[in-house]
Formats: structure tokens, C-alpha cells, sequence
């Protein structure tokens, strides 16, 4: 058995992101990723990310769409549901462009994680990925929480209803992204 | 860092065939990837035919659910597995109502420990009228060569699987969710 040294598949990277090799990026065509608005307001959603090696996470970062609005709330999430760290409550600003966050340093060790991704109100867009079903955006493993924003300590993930699999979000382990 | 004591792939929280782990670093489709975002509804292929896939675990996974995406039809029984990479089950749903369309219908299992390595994903249906989501990726030989198998006369799903040279074009959308997640 050649476990643990088992070789990675995935090349660790130093931006951690719901739409690279790190989450959906291998699995997902991210050529059909557009702005779109958000679903409901003060829904959290959560996306798996998995990493090989530690990262000391340093940013947190997520893509605004066309139109800007209320707040936005993005953090990272333990397997288990528990929130590592998060941005709060922040102002959604700037349009078709990443928005970034500086966070206290966290060291991440190998292993899966959620980014969350959380917004106030249904007229803020974020640049995502709709897979036509909601069963789709399951198998990938998304989940969602109703009436979490700003996004909680524990997250209590439900079962996902939408059609868009993954916002593109994430963390950087470099200052610059 | 060759020698990195932590140097592998972590599982994502749901297994299928969609994982760079499973076929995506194997099979052509869509591009260079089998893409999640292309399954279809259709019926099985054959009455009680099982299919199977490889996925390479890289570390032990507890298994607490296993799951199928059902097609615009339901109709029969499906059972859903895991075997081992010599064709021994592991777990399985056992014959299950097929029931709820174009969403996923998943069971609640023991939870299981499964270890490192090959292990094979399997589904299996007693019909052709019922439907599963699933994608093709050209042709059986594509199957093939992503290291699919199949099994005649095989529902339940058996025991002890007896892998055949896979002969169908078809990779169902099903797979297993992994501990601590409970909901898909």
C-alpha cells in the first residue's frame, strides 16, 4: 500500500480558489462562468476546496460582477463546519473585478475546506457558474445555509437548491494576487 | 518537496466519476475533462446490468451516504455499491425504489470505513425504464479505457463482482458522500 506518501494529483497552488484545481476547476468548464445576482438574500453558500500541503492564507478574495450592492461576507470553513476565519461584513465595491480582503495570517494544513460565501441582498452580482440543475451543483459538493449572514461561527449546511455551483471565491497565500 | 509527509490529494466531501481522482484524468469527453455540467437523462442500458468506475482514495474515507442522480423517468429498483479493486463490496444500498425525477435520491448507509487505494463505484438497475443522469464520453472503448466495467445479470449488486470488458457508453451520475458531511 503506498499510502501516506501517496503522490498528489491536484499542483498545490498559492491562490486557493472554488473555480481552480483546488475546487471545481477540473470538474466545471469555467468558460460559462458569468456575473450573475445573488439568490437570496443573507443566504450563505459553501464550496469545497481541498489542499495537499499547508498554506498560510492571507487574503480572501471573490469576484463581483456587473452591479455592486449592500454587503458581502466570504471566509473559510473547516470540514466540519466550523469557521477558521472570515472577512465580515464588508461593503461589495468595484465591478467585474476580485475583491480583496486582508485577514489576520492563518495557517491552513492540508486538507478540505469550504469557502463560504455569503451577501445581503439580491441585487449584488458575483461572477459564477450555473450547471442548469440543482442536483448537479450537489455532486459537486455544495451546500448552503439560510439566514447566515454575516456568516456564522458553525456553518449548518442544508441541502443545495440552486442552480449555480460555484462563485468564485477563495484565499491567496500571497499578499499580491 | 517530494518528501512532504502530507503530499496527497485530500477527498472532496461527494465521490463520482467527475473527480480528477476517477475518470477526469482518464477519460476524453468535453474538452480534456468529463464535465459535470453535460449529463443527460436516459434509460440503462441494459436490465440489470452494474456498472463500475475507479476512484483513487488517497487517505481512509468514512462513508455515511450513497446517492444517484434519477433521470425524468423512475421506474423499478437501483442499488448503488462500493467494491474493493479485487471486486469485493464493500457496502451497498441494496434493491431501492427508484423514486424522485431529474434529482438525486440518496440513502443513508452505516457508516463505513473505506481505505486508501483503488476502490470501484458501482449502480446497478433491474430495468430500462427507468432513468439516470449520465454523461457519454464517445463511445464504449472510451469507457474502456477510463477503466470501466460492467457485470451481466448482476442485481443486486453481488457480492463479489465479476468485472467484463465494459460494452456501454455510459457514466452514471452517482456515487458516495463522505464523513462529516451528512446532507448531499
Amino acid at each position: 500500500m503506498d499510502w501516506p506518501s501517496y503522490p498528489p494529483i491536484v499542483g498545490q497552488g498559492i491562490i486557493i480558489s472554488t473555480m481552480n484545481q483546488h475546487g471545481f476547476g477540473q470538474m466545471l468548464d469555467g468558460a460559462n462562468t458569468l456575473s450573475g445576482t445573488w439568490n437570496t438574500s443573507n443566504r450563505a453558500v459553501y464550496m469545497p476546496v481541498r489542499i495537499s500541503e499547508p498554506v498560510l492564507a492571507r487574503k480572501l478574495f471573490w469576484f463581483n460582477g456587473a452591479t455592486v450592492s449592500g454587503n458581502a461576507d466570504c471566509g473559510i470553513y473547516d470540514a466540519a463546519g466550523t469557521k477558521i476565519v472570515s472577512a465580515g461584513s464588508t461593503a461589495q465595491s468595484g465591478t467585474n473585478a476580485l475583491q480583496e480582503v486582508d485577514i489576520a495570517d492563518t495557517l491552513l494544513d492540508a486538507g478540505l475546506f469550504y469557502m463560504g460565501l455569503a451577501l445581503d441582498n439580491t441585487t449584488g452580482t458575483f461572477f459564477r457558474l450555473s450547471v442548469g440543475t440543482a442536483y448537479r451543483a450537489q455532486a459537486m459538493g455544495t451546500v448552503m445555509q439560510a439566514t447566515a449572514f454575516p456568516l456564522p461561527a458553525a456553518a449548518t449546511f442544508a441541502a443545495y437548491t440552486d442552480t449555480v455551483t460555484a462563485y468564485v471565491c477563495g484565499f491567496s497565500g500571497r499578499v499580491v494576487i | 518537496m517530494t518528501t512532504w509527509p502530507r503530499a496527497y490529494v485530500p477527498p472532496m466531501p461527494v465521490l463520482h466519476a467527475w473527480l480528477p481522482e476517477s475518470l477526469n484524468n482518464l477519460a476524453f469527453g468535453t474538452g480534456s475533462s468529463l464535465m459535470i455540467n453535460t449529463p443527460g437523462s436516459a434509460v440503462w442500458p441494459s436490465a440489470n446490468v452494474a456498472l463500475f468506475w475507479p476512484v483513487r482514495l488517497a487517505v481512509p474515507v468514512t462513508v455515511t451516504v450513497l446517492w444517484w442522480a434519477n433521470g425524468a423517468t423512475a421506474s423499478g429498483n437501483v442499488d448503488c455499491g462500493i467494491y474493493d479493486a479485487e471486486g469485493n463490496r464493500l457496502l451497498s444500498t441494496g434493491s431501492t425504489a427508484q423514486t424522485g425525477t431529474t434529482a438525486i435520491q440518496s440513502v443513508n448507509v452505516t457508516d463505513t470505513v473505506i481505505p486508501p487505494g483503488l476502490i470501484y463505484l458501482a449502480l446497478a438497475m433491474d430495468n430500462v425504464t427507468g432513468t439516470i443522469n449520465r454523461v457519454v464520453m464517445g463511445n464504449a472503448t472510451a469507457c474502456q479505457l477510463a477503466g470501466m466495467h460492467q457485470q451481466a445479470t448482476a442485481f443486486a449488486l453481488p457480492a463479489t463482482a465479476t468485472f467484463a470488458a465494459m460494452a456501454q457508453n455510459y457514466v452514471p451520475m452517482a456515487g458516495a458522500l463522505l464523513s462529516p458531511r451528512t446532507v448531499i
